[in-house]
């Protein structure tokens, strides 16, 4: 199974800039993908593509994205199967661990043991205690509100994560434990990923064997 | 010998600022509930009533005239506020990815006063009203008529709850625009859209919930509005008995003294009732906040509309789908109703002969405008009105109901601005988290909270006891009220989140705080201080009991004529009257979003 992006243009529709132009990548299961560059190098609207979230009054977008061959783009984002991460951990705050990560869990495990068990043996793999699930997130620290956040998302078993600049906000201590954690967690789901970042770092954390393309984006008009 | 202490600006403008909140809300506020209890209680010395007793208070609680008028409130009230609540949740559903457009859109929609959308209103619920017409038109003359249960001052209040429903989803629509602008939401929608959840179901588990905590207040002052309405309930309102708000007002102006004391016990047993609503609105919030740390599993049962299915990580709900069809329903009605009670408006007030079931009248006639504008100028042809320009033309001009409504609005405004920024400035200086700004600012919303009647019979009372009533400056003050509130909601959020660095930078280069003040932080903020202007006025226009009470008769607005016409039933007079309500603030709006344009893209960094 591969994430495929192909031929996608994208410009801006009030003054004409074209950011891609005929951009082709295929982000490979099991690999993870790297997506650099500066700002305003167009690194998030090509997430946004992915995920279906780029707002069609500001730009012209043409190009199309296939998963496992089966083309995606005209889903909206919940049929997608993409899992996003982003910089801050994002968990519901009116929600407690537990809840968070139930809401996370996917619909079709039904049966209410088989439910606890996931969020159990979820819980013992990010390495926190089962009492915290009763914890409101503002209760958390920053590690672990972060570690949530990842298994809210591996629980809902996503065909591909997408990983938005999720260690740019951490301290340099902790930053290359959780990158090793997320990293290793991804791989083992066997999926593709993709991570945009500006951190030269992030990507050389990722395991040689499973480092994907690394695709560096510049101000100017990116093709490929 | 020391040296001598400079004082600082910040000390100046806390004393600026704690001087203008006492003269101009603390005393007159604390005094108006104070004068509202002691006549409730039989003790009015001006009428040589000095016999203390409950006596007016039992009179009131035991008459079952008021239980009903109470329980018709409870229930309208309520159930408006909140249906307005889902609406406006479900509006920002389907549209906050385009918020730039409606925001405009609500602009407009705010700009129309509630007694013009009310008259609007009226007129197409009308017994022979335009919805009947075309029923008849259509061949169903059966279903209309007197037979039609949705109707005007039908007694269930059907047709108060949706103007009220209606006229409020705009504004709590456009609070919660302002809310979010936050990315971090939007991040929120996007990681929950990503789970699998739609775009309802995003909403309605994870946005509202955080939210609903940001724009509280903004749905507070709804609900209280919405318990205390007089002049919408008075045009379209139930009848026998009226609302609470309408019963007092008519007891008030009773020549009985016994009747008007009956009325100050009844307002303060409203401000009472909307205290008990807020408080268990809040409580409820309070225990769904706290039911983890509590324990309280019974809170649940507040929290099924937002956490169904919550625990099962179902996708898909049936509430969703109810959410998402009642959104576009009222979108529907919104625009439906909205565009179609303008339009019979605007035609009932040039229309000359219009028969019944016909959709158009069969004349058209410009003489009830000339009516409306210069009520006692003759001839009624205005174009010859240029050469009567004289000393009591002119007097008749300063005392026609738009220049009196223009002159008041402007005052108002141009008040509540000025205490707006030296408030927010003190804010600033403050960091925004001293506990005396926090409790300060809250107080400024007393007067949306506490009804109307408390408030105005008190302030009334003062003013002929000091006999400053009927006078352009109380009256202005008294708008000032409620435009200092509007004012604040619509500022406080974008004035805080005003980057400050843009004036240190200022400073460092123009070396002037007024200079930076004038020439870098106004333009930044200039679109959100015109909509708040407009905004301001627009409140001051819709002013109807504040401007019957203190105004005596004697000052007359568009709005007070307009709310006092409707009990006559000239349509086309009240028609006028409705069209003039609405183009006033239709036109600030526009003068200040178009005047300003230039400045904003000029001053943009």
């Amino acid at each position: 199974m591969s994430l495929q992006v192909n031929n996608f243009s994208l410009s801006i529709k009030s003054s004409n800039r074209t950011l891609f132009k005929n951009f082709n990548v295929e982000i490979k299961k099991g690999q993870i993908t790297a997506l650099m560059g500066a700002s305003g190098s167009g690194k998030s609207s090509l997430l946004n593509f992915i995920l279906g979230t780029l707002p069609q009054e500001i730009f012209n977008i043409e190009g199309t994205l296939s998963l496992a061959g089966a083309s995606i783009d005209t889903l909206p984002i919940e049929k997608r199967g993409m899992g996003i991460l982003f910089q801050d951990p994002l968990l519901f705050p009116h929600m407690n661990v537990e809840e968070n990560l139930a809401f996370g869990l996917a619909e079709h495990i039904k049966n209410h043991k088989k439910r606890e068990t996931y969020i159990t043996n979820g819980l013992a793999e990010i390495h926190l205690p089962p009492a915290i699930r009763t914890r409101l997130p503002h209760t958390l620290s920053g590690g672990e509100q972060a570690r949530v956040s990842v298994l809210r998302t591996l629980l809902s078993f996503p065909k591909v994560i997408l990983l938005d600049e999720p260690f740019s906000k951490l301290d340099r201590p902790l930053c290359q434990a959780f990158r090793e954690f997320v990293y290793g967690s991804i791989l083992s789901r066997d999926i593709p990923a993709l991570i945009v970042t500006h951190d030269k770092a992030d990507v050389l954390a990722i395991p040689k064997h499973a480092r994907g393309k690394v695709i560096t984006l510049s101000s100017s008009t990116t093709s490929s | 010998m020391p040296p001598q202490k400079k004082i600082s600006s910040k000390r100046i403008l806390t004393l600026l600022g704690f001087f203008l909140w006492v003269v101009l809300f603390f005393l007159p506020l604390a005094a108006s509930i104070i004068v509202t209890i002691l006549p409730s209680i039989g003790y009015e010395p001006a009428l040589a009533q000095y016999d203390v007793s409950f006596r007016y208070w039992q009179q009131f609680l035991l008459d079952p005239l008021f239980h009903k008028s109470i329980l018709k409130t409870i229930i309208i009230g309520y159930t408006s506020a909140i249906t307005a609540l889902i609406g406006a949740f479900g509006i920002a559903a389907l549209f906050y990815k385009y918020t730039r457009h409606l925001i405009k859109w609500l602009a407009g929609m705010l700009a129309i006063p509630h007694a013009a959308f009310a008259l609007g209103v009226s007129f197409l619920l009308a017994p022979a009203g335009y919805f009947v017409r075309i029923l008849e038109s259509l061949g169903l003359s059966n279903i209309s008529g007197n037979h039609n249960p949705f109707l005007l001052f039908d007694h269930l209040g059907l047709s108060l709850f949706t103007v009220l429903v209606l006229k409020e989803i705009p504004f709590l629509t456009y609070i919660i625009l302002g809310s979010m602008k936050n990315h971090e939401i939007e991040n929120w929608l996007i990681t929950t859209r990503s789970l699998g959840y739609t775009n309802f179901a995003a909403w309605r588990k994870v946005i509202i919930p955080v939210v609903y905590k940001r724009i509280r207040l903004a749905f507070f002052i709804v609900l209280a509005y919405s318990l205390s309405v007089v002049d919408m309930s008075i045009i379209l309102g139930p009848q026998q008995p009226p609302t609470l708000s309408v019963l007092l007002v008519q007891f008030y102006s009773s020549d009985i003294t016994e009747m008007r004391f009956i009325a100050y016990a009844g307002a303060l047993f409203l401000g009472f009732l909307i205290g008990v609503s807020i408080l268990s609105f809040w409580v409820i919030e309070k225990l769904l906040s706290l039911r983890y740390v509590l324990s309280l599993r019974y809170a649940k049962v507040f929290s099924f509309i937002t956490s169904a299915g919550i625990m099962q990580g179902r996708r898909t709900h049936w509430l969703d789908s109810l959410f998402k069809w009642n959104s576009w329903l009222i979108v529907f009605l919104l625009a439906f109703i909205t565009t179609l009670a303008i339009f019979v408006n605007a035609v009932w007030s040039f229309a000359e002969r219009w028969r019944y079931p016909a959709l158009l009248p069969s004349s058209y006639t410009t003489k009830y405008w000339n009516r409306a504008l210069l009520p006692d100028f003759e001839p009624s042809n205005l174009l010859s009105f240029t050469q009567y320009l004289n000393k009591d033309t002119l007097e008749l001009i300063f005392n026609a109901p738009l220049f009196q409504t223009l002159c008041i609005g402007c005052l108002s405004t141009l008040a509540a601005f000025i205490v707006s920024i030296v408030f927010l400035e003190a804010v600033r200086l403050f960091k925004n988290n001293n506990l005396f700004i926090k409790g300060l600012y809250s107080s400024f919303f007393i007067p949306l909270i506490i009804p109307e009647t408390i408030l105005l019979f008190g302030i009334t009372f003062l003013a002929i006891y000091m006999s400053f009533n009927a006078n352009i400056l109380t009256l202005s003050w008294t708008h000032f009220l409620y435009t200092f509130p509007y004012m604040m909601l619509t500022l406080y959020g974008p004035y805080k989140s005003y980057d400050e660095r843009y004036s240190i930078i200022g400073r460092t280069l123009a070396k002037q705080k007024l200079k930076t003040f004038l020439k870098i932080k106004l333009p930044l903020l200039i679109r959100t201080i015109a909509i708040a202007l407009a905004i301001a006025f627009s409140v001051s226009v819709t002013q109807y009991l504040s401007t019957e009470l203190i105004g005596g008769g004697r000052i007359i607005t568009i709005t007070t004529e307009a709310v006092n016409l409707s009990v006559s039933l000239n349509r086309r007079i009240m028609g006028v009257y409705a069209i003039i309500q609405m183009a006033i603030p239709m036109t600030a709006f526009l003068i200040v979003f178009y005047a300003f344009k230039p400045l904003e893209h000029s001053q943009k960094p």
